[in-house]
């Protein structure tokens, strides 16, 4: 809040400046034009005092840390995946982001699994210890980054359906993120050089999708797709 | 003989008062207006993408109100030179000196509150933005500023501004005493970009590449008050009264 009082402040003071200044007894502000001005003045600064009102929350937060080491963690997770999926450590490692969580029952011991074309996420499979007739599933994602902003929690998940016994996994419709950044302008630029905070380049990290599906013990799975990885 | 004694300074002041009660900002909040439309579908973009999507990042700036209100600055400044502005110096006890005081009053103020609109536009866009489209896709960055960081910036196009209506008067000064200025100004400076291109950037680095605050300030009032004196001098020479 400290720009907005500050700013406020510093309006409030040049206006009583200029009004103290002019002592004569006709009022300052004579004619409609002016009327204008100050109410543009308020609307500004009402403005200034909403950017500063707005909940954090609703935005895309940048890394906190620094940007080269938010890029090398993010690799390290998407290197490290499979090794995490495998200690079941998935729901609980940072920067694993888990964008889907649904479960189907199934009456039937064969699970016809049918990828459709174009899908980009790996499957893995895990096969639980007991025989309880559902099926897991869950799509996690790896670190999605441009620059030092994740976008992760952005990326949609797999449309997934289960008819009779076929699990039918489809990517969601392609889709563009339009994210914005404000910049300062470019008469600040001039003075704190290229901030960190400011600078965008070309490092885009794009992670990792997968679908890990938990099925029952028992369960014999087939599928139109050949990079099936199980876990046990 | 006269009775009253008079002092250039209250005189000068006198008129600075008379100015700016005549003075419209309407054309300022029309300008700045269209600059925050041009604004608000952002300076530059960047984007990736893979196969299932692609993410874009749209960079958004309010550059184009600051360089608006550079115009509008500089276009006041002009006009203050003209016949109009001046013979109403006439109506009042005034002369060349007070004239010119007053006038250099005016632009500190223009600056000033050219400045202050101009940087508290962005925050106005950033309003807009976030109550018009999703905000869940905006990335905080540098949408809170730091007060520090707004305050450079507003100390820094008060002294922008400072420069464009000393350079802006003294155009209309010089237009004011040939014509043909109008033609041979902009000209010259067409003619150095392209001829004397390392003199004219060095013409323009001399400000745009300084990196301290106060020492572009020093750059910026020590060049505005040589461009304000020598309106001064070349006004000084003009006939009384055209």
């Amino acid at each position: 809040m400290s720009l907005s009082i500050l700013s406020l402040i510093l309006l409030v003071v040049i206006l009583l400046g200029i009004l103290l200044m002019t002592k004569n007894k006709k009022p300052f502000v004579p004619n409609l034009r002016n009327y204008f001005f100050l109410f543009y003045c308020a609307v500004l600064l009402l403005a200034t005092l909403a950017v500063y009102a707005l909940p954090d929350q609703d935005f895309i937060q940048r890394a906190k840390n620094n940007p080269d080491q938010a890029i090398s963690e993010a690799r390290q997770t998407e290197a490290n995946l499979f090794e995490i999926a495998k200690q079941g450590n998935l729901d609980h490692t940072k920067g694993i982001y888990l964008n889907l969580s649904q479960d189907f029952i199934v009456g039937e011991d064969r699970l016809n699994l049918k990828l459709a074309n174009g899908m980009e996420s790996e499957v893995w499979i895990e096969r639980k210890d007991s025989n309880d007739g559902k099926i897991e599933v869950r799509s996690y994602v790896t670190p999605h980054l441009v620059e030092h902003v994740d976008f992760s929690a952005k990326i949609r998940p797999p449309v997934i359906s289960l008819e009779g016994n076929k699990l039918q996994i489809q990517p969601p419709a392609r889709y563009t993120l339009d994210l914005k950044t404000f910049k300062d302008n470019f008469i600040s630029a001039q003075f704190r050089g290229s901030s960190p905070a400011e600078s965008f380049g070309n490092t885009t990290v794009f992670g990792r999708q997968i679908i890990y599906l938990r099925i029952p013990a028992g369960m014999k799975v087939s599928s139109n797709q050949p990079y099936i990885i199980y876990l046990d | 003989m006269y009775s009253a004694k008079t002092n250039v300074f209250e005189i000068a002041f006198k008129q600075y008062l008379y100015k700016l009660k005549a003075l419209s900002f309407l054309g300022l909040i029309i300008l700045q207006a269209i600059a925050l439309l041009f604004s608000s579908s952002g300076l530059g973009m960047y984007g990736s993408g893979n196969g299932g999507f692609s993410v874009h990042v749209k960079i958004i700036t309010s550059d184009i109100v600051i360089v608006f209100t550079m115009v509008w600055a500089f276009a006041i400044a002009v006009g203050y030179t003209k016949k109009y502005h001046k013979d109403i110096d006439f109506t009042l006890v005034s002369n060349r000196l007070s004239s010119s005081l007053s006038d250099s009053g005016l632009f500190l103020t223009i600056s000033i509150l050219g400045a202050l609109t101009s940087t508290l536009a962005g925050m106005l866009l950033r309003v807009i933005l976030y109550f018009t489209t999703d905000h869940s896709l905006i990335i905080s960055g540098a949408f809170k500023l730091p007060f520090l960081n707004w305050f450079q910036s507003f100390f820094a196009v008060v002294m922008y501004l400072l420069l464009i209506c000393g350079a802006g008067y003294l155009f209309g000064m010089l237009i004011e005493v040939n014509r043909l200025f109008a033609f041979i100004i902009p000209a010259s400076f067409f003619g150095l970009a392209r001829g004397q291109n390392d003199l004219f950037l060095s013409m323009i680095r001399f400000f745009t590449k300084e990196p301290s605050l106060l020492l572009f300030a020093g750059k910026a009032i020590f060049t505005a008050a040589i461009l304000l004196t020598l309106s001064l001098l070349i006004f000084n020479r003009m006939e009384v009264r055209r």
